[in-house]
């Protein structure tokens, strides 16, 4: 339900802002638009998951033009599966139930960053950075002895990022990588950071 | 702009929020296991041993899920737990076992566990909560009881009688009218031995009966409540029978292969008893069938002589069975002795003629065991007299 709303408001969000980036966009070529699509492994014992994100960013007339901010909107969801034994389960002589779980942790992000862009400097390519706080939207779903059970809740994060933008058509590809803070203390979970590195992102970045 | 502001502090805030979604359990029944069919349950707020009493809540969707499933430790949150009543109690985690989604089991502990918890009596809800769902509750699921008090048993107003039922009565505290506790009596190194008639006549009073039969002796009373707790008299019963006077034997031995007629001499004196009709009589030994086992054998065609002699057949030959069967008689007494006899008069006295100076069974040069070379017979332990 959360992620509906969110949808929905960034949806809002989106369409809000689309008069503005026109207006910028309109022979300076200041918007950024970009999808991007990265697997991302977690350092917590979670899998791998395919990373899914959308960026809209503006460049600043800051610094020479090489500040820009970037607003991000990516999704995950890697799981966990193990067997828990526990003396709780089962006892009085009853066999314990079968203690195979599945926990998949859902992550919506919106990032906000300041990315410091270093114009064709290898060459034709455009190395960046960035970095800036996220805030983290986290669905955690544990299926354990045939029942579901989530519990959801957001909080505050960090994330830094590197990328190379390589220039192509009207606007460039990109390869790009992401470190994230993002803490999460749910009951199924415990108290861990669920972030981690995104490996391996690639993305076309418009500039409109 | 406006719009942007509000959608944004709304995903904030719908974002951020913690909230659960889960199965929401419901709690349909709890059961003492021991006393799986009564109602309402009861468990005892003392006693239990270590850990408390087992109770069963029985429903529907009680769901654990993965707790701290990312962290080194991995565990299982269970459902919570709790009971509501005169006093509140939520069980610890290692008092709640989760068997199925319809069943759980607890520890539910007492005055007398580790740590104790002591449940004030009256009736309870069961609250269960599920760690992501929602919580069921069963109103008066469970009735709290406090541990029986035995302060006094008061034996048969007549004295006991060997030959019929002694009733005796039970006074205490916190009896439980209308249900069906066990009473036993309890002696080192014998087995208990229950009582079957037994009536709960109000909370401070049970009527019962020593069944006859039981040997002379004292014996701790210990009551048993349905839902588990017990209560002990010590020492509370001291059965003693009138007796008879010294009693003498005549002849103190006979053949394996026939059976002996005998004669039993009484000698009362003081508060002694001589015969008042056709007593039992029993010789205490192993048959040759099961030479191992000392047993009470009944003496055959017993006569009243007189207030001090009777007379009867000892079966050396025919043990248990009836005379005149194979004349090797295979089911006779084992050859050896010398075997007590056990005497009880109609009038409930009873008496003994001691191994001793008792009935001797010769061994006949047919046979192929006799006691001096098998082994010994093992004690018979319901005598009337120790």
């Amino acid at each position: 339900m959360n992620a509906l709303v969110l949808v929905a408001l960034t949806a809002l969000a989106a369409s809000g802002s689309k008069p503005a980036a026109s207006t910028e966009g309109v022979g300076g070529g200041r918007v950024l638009l970009a999808p991007k699509v990265g697997f991302f492994k977690s350092t917590a014992p979670l899998g791998g998951d395919l990373y899914l994100g959308l960026e809209l960013g503006y460049v600043t007339p800051l610094l020479k033009r090489r500040l820009a901010v970037v607003l991000e909107v990516n999704y995950h969801r890697p799981q966990a599966s193990g067997v828990l034994t526990d003396s709780q389960l089962g006892g009085f002589g009853a066999p314990p139930p079968d203690g195979s779980y599945t926990l998949a942790v859902r992550e919506v992000a919106f990032l906000l960053s300041a990315v410091f862009r270093f114009e064709r400097a290898l060459g034709s390519l455009t190395p960046y950075v960035g970095g800036g706080p996220g805030l983290y939207l986290h669905r955690a779903t544990s299926d354990l002895f045939g029942a579901t059970a989530s519990e959801s809740g957001g909080g505050l994060g960090l994330q830094a990022l590197a990328g190379l933008e390589l220039p192509l058509g009207p606007g460039g590809l990109f390869l790009e990588t992401h470190y994230h803070l993002a803490p999460l203390d749910f009951v199924t979970t415990g108290d861990v950071n669920v972030g981690g590195f995104l490996a391996g992102g690639l993305g076309y970045r418009l500039r409109l | 702009m406006r719009l942007q502001v509000v959608a944004t502090a709304l995903l904030a805030l719908g974002g951020c929020s913690r909230t659960t979604e889960g199965p929401s359990p419901a709690v349909e029944r709890v059961v003492n296991p021991r006393t799986r069919v009564s109602t309402p349950t009861q468990v005892c707020n003392a006693q239990g041993g270590q850990t408390g009493w087992s109770l069963e809540v029985e429903g529907k969707r009680f769901t654990p899920v993965t707790g701290e499933a990312l962290t080194d430790t991995p565990t299982v949150e269970l459902p919570q737990v709790t009971l509501r009543g005169p006093s509140t109690y939520t069980l610890a985690r290692s008092q709640v076992f989760y068997v199925r989604p319809e069943l759980l089991l607890l520890n539910v502990p007492t005055r007398d566990t580790t740590p104790p918890v002591e449940l004030q009596p009256g009736t309870y809800a069961v609250e269960v909560a599920n760690p992501l769902g929602g919580t069921g509750t069963l109103p008066d699921a469970l009735t709290v009881v406090p541990p029986p008090t035995l302060t006094r048993v008061m034996p048969p107003a007549d004295g006991y009688s060997a030959t019929g039922a002694n009733p005796i009565v039970l006074e205490g505290r916190d009896f439980q009218p209308g249900t069906s506790p066990l009473i036993f009596l309890r002696r080192e190194g014998e087995a208990d031995q229950p009582l079957f008639f037994v009536t709960v006549v109000s909370t401070t009073r049970i009527e019962s009966e020593i069944p006859p039969g039981t040997p002379e002796g004292v014996y701790d009373v210990v009551l048993t409540q349905p839902e588990g707790c017990t209560a002990v008299a010590v020492g509370g019963v001291d059965v003693a029978y009138p007796h008879l006077g010294t009693l003498t034997l005549t002849p103190r031995s006979g053949s394996e292969l026939s059976n002996t007629p005998i004669r039993l001499f009484n000698a009362p004196t003081g508060a002694q008893r001589g015969f008042t009709d056709v007593p039992e009589l029993y010789v205490l030994a192993p048959l040759k069938t099961e030479p191992t086992l000392s047993q009470r054998i009944p003496l055959r065609a017993v006569t009243r002589v007189s207030a001090t002699e009777v007379t009867a057949e000892l079966p050396s030959c025919s043990g248990f069975e009836e005379p005149g069967g194979d004349p090797k008689c295979p089911q006779g007494l084992a050859p050896g002795g010398p075997y007590a006899l056990e005497v009880i008069d109609p009038s409930g006295a009873v008496g003994l003629v001691p191994a001793l100076e008792g009935f001797t069974v010769v061994a006949e040069p047919t046979a192929t065991l006799t006691s001096e070379d098998g082994p010994h017979p093992v004690p018979l332990s319901g005598a009337l007299l120790p």
